[in-house]
């Protein structure tokens, strides 16, 4: 069964979470603070951590560090009033999975989760994929890198959309894949930059590199 | 010697009177002739008529200014330059238009004032007349430029006050989203949990009150998106286009709100925009202006280009505004619409967005009269 760890300094937040949470089938554990977020990591695995950003002495973003210090593996979700926006994303460069703005529907927090379960089987698949051994040897890629940039459906997306356009504009992409949040999808974009699949030119527009378009044979060979 | 020098003297005499005479006619004569002078020098039509209506002088400035010359003007002429003319009153400084010899326009300011003989009596009346028509031009321009910058000096002023407006309304969004944010998240999530076990009357209800929460969620979110300033995406854009897919997007709405779309689009150039921004704008107006027509209307879109701009105009056949409210329609969360039915916030931020183009939004209205909003975009230029 997947854990969760919901962290929040509102108990009120904690007590609805969790309950919505267990009744999807989830196991679901809550700390109201940051310090009894990372006692309980120190002694239990959990799957996901579900943290408020801003709290009282120790901030959600103390709380990522120590959760991935002590699991990599554990998948940490931001939850953070839309005003802290720019600090929901500094936390995803240092590891968050994705954030979640308050206030939020539920269906948001469940299909974030489930997503970010789907991200993991295909990191694995990915990793294990010979093809993707090869293509980070033979273009001296960060193989986690790529697999990071390559597991999110929505990276995925992008690269299949510029593989069909070849170029495409920050705005078009936005359109095309109907994505609302442009500061997510800058953040995306971002991170396959960063991976080097996806470059930008003097008009700041999109497309692959040579590597993105070896990466998408990857992706047809094992999806 | 007697009967000589008598008659000499005499002769003397005569000639002295004789020459005397003469000197004195001629000096009648050089002051006649240096009045004359003065008169044809002056630079304002002096003229004079006696008390029968004959014209006994007219200037050359008289000539000038009216066309006529002197021996052309008569009384009749005169009566019709001039209709409150009269030759047995004075009138002080009067302005009047005048249709000269030539059917052109002036604006004569005149005086008249009675002349008298040496008893007394009148005899006619002397009338100056100035040609004002280049100095009333002045100050109708300086009229004009004066209402101008007022015009101006209030819109900078209101366009100050709206962006003091925006910049607090930022704050408070941000504020309000931060505290409003726990408790709304709270009221859906317990919401929803109820909603789970609820049955029958107590669903029902509890959906009310969920939909109720998603609204009060979206208004904090559109508060706060107002309050970010979008990241701008400027390419070539062709407006035409963008405005065809509005109406095809909105197309569902236009037919159930029985809104007939009249388009006429004349070939415009591109425009550097942001093409998503500006179909938000055009959302917006053709939202408001399907909200001012409820039992159906007309939606007029054409483009033009006009001083360097594309324009794009969106009429409609509603309730228009009322003159009191046009000054304030740009302002955040001013709306003329029932509470619940806007936040207030679509026209300004339409208003935001055009000035982040470059370009101007104005509105038309009257009550009953509709509403015409006009958006005005700088043509693209490559040479730029």
């Amino acid at each position: 069964m997947v854990r969760i760890l919901i962290v929040d300094d509102d108990e009120q937040t904690c007590k609805g979470l969790e309950e919505i949470l267990l009744g999807k089938g989830y196991e679901t554990i809550s700390a109201t603070s940051g310090e009894a977020a990372v006692k309980k990591l120190a002694k239990e695995d959990f799957d996901f951590v579900l943290t408020d950003l801003v709290m009282p002495r120790m901030s959600g973003m103390e709380v990522l560090r120590e959760a991935k210090r002590i699991n990599p593996k554990t998948h940490v979700i931001i939850i953070t009033a839309f005003a802290t926006i720019e600090s929901a994303v500094e936390a995803m460069q240092q590891g968050a999975s994705d954030y979640i703005s308050k206030p939020f529907k539920l269906h948001e927090v469940q299909n974030t989760l489930k997503r970010i379960l789907e991200e993991s089987k295909f990191e694995e698949k990915l990793r294990q994929s010979a093809n993707a051994q090869k293509l980070s040897k033979e273009y001296n890629l960060d193989i986690d890198a790529v697999i990071k940039s390559l597991s999110n459906p929505v990276r995925r997306e992008i690269i299949e959309l510029l593989c069909e356009h070849s170029k495409s504009r920050f705005t078009d992409i936005k359109e095309e894949l109907g994505i609302e949040d442009a500061t997510k999808l800058s953040f995306h974009l971002r991170t396959l930059k960063n991976a080097r699949l996806v470059e930008q030119d003097s008009e700041r527009v999109y497309s692959l590199c040579a590597t993105g378009k070896k990466i998408m044979e990857v992706l047809k060979s094992i999806s | 010697m007697l009967e000589y020098i008598l008659p000499t003297i005499a002769i003397l005499l005569l000639v002295v009177v004789v020459y005397a005479y003469l000197d004195l006619r001629r000096l009648g004569e050089l002051d006649r002739e240096y009045l004359n002078l003065i008169l044809d020098n002056a630079t304002i039509a002096i003229f004079s008529i006696d008390s029968e209506g004959d014209i006994k002088s007219w200037n050359r400035a008289s000539e000038r200014v009216t066309g006529y010359s002197k021996e052309e003007i008569t009384f009749d002429k005169l009566k019709i330059l001039f209709p409150d003319f009269k030759i047995d009153s004075r009138i002080a400084s009067q302005e009047t238009r005048i249709k000269c010899k030539d059917g052109s326009l002036k604006t004569m300011q005149y005086s008249t004032d009675l002349m008298r003989d040496a008893g007394g009596s009148p005899i006619g009346v002397v009338c100056v007349a100035e040609d004002i028509t280049k100095r009333k031009k002045i100050e109708q321009q300086l009229k004009e430029y004066s209402e101008q910058l007022e015009k101006k000096v209030e819109e900078r002023t209101r366009a100050l006050i709206r962006s003091e407006k925006l910049a607090l309304v930022g704050q408070v969004a941000v504020a309000l989203a931060h505290e409003i944010g726990n408790p709304l998240t709270n009221a859906s999530l317990y919401t929803q949990l109820l909603l789970k076990k609820a049955r029958g009357e107590g669903r029902k209800k509890l959906s009310i009150i969920s939909e109720q929460v998603d609204a009060a969620t979206s208004t904090v979110k559109k508060l706060l998106d107002f309050s970010r300033p979008p990241e701008y995406e400027f390419r070539k854009v062709d407006v035409n286009r963008e405005l065809s897919r509005t109406l095809e997007i909105m197309q569902p709405q236009l037919s159930k709100t029985n809104v007939k779309v009249i388009k006429n689009l004349d070939s415009v150039p591109y425009v550097m925009a942001d093409h998503l921004q500006l179909q938000q704008v055009f959302v917006n107006l053709i939202n408001n202006a399907c909200h001012a027509m409820p039992d159906g209307g007309r939606l007029l879109v054409s483009t033009r280009v006009k001083n360097e701009h594309v324009e794009i105009e969106i009429s409609d056949t509603g309730e228009g505004i009322p003159k009191e409210h046009l000054g304030r329609i740009f302002d955040p969360f001013f709306t003329t619409k029932k509470a619940g039915k806007g936040t207030g916030l679509g026209l300004s931020i339409s208003h935001q967005i055009i000035e982040r183009h470059s370009g101007s939004i104005e509105v038309k209205s009257g009550v009953g009269g509709g509403s015409t909003f006009i958006v005005r975009l700088p043509i693209f230029n490559k040479e730029a």
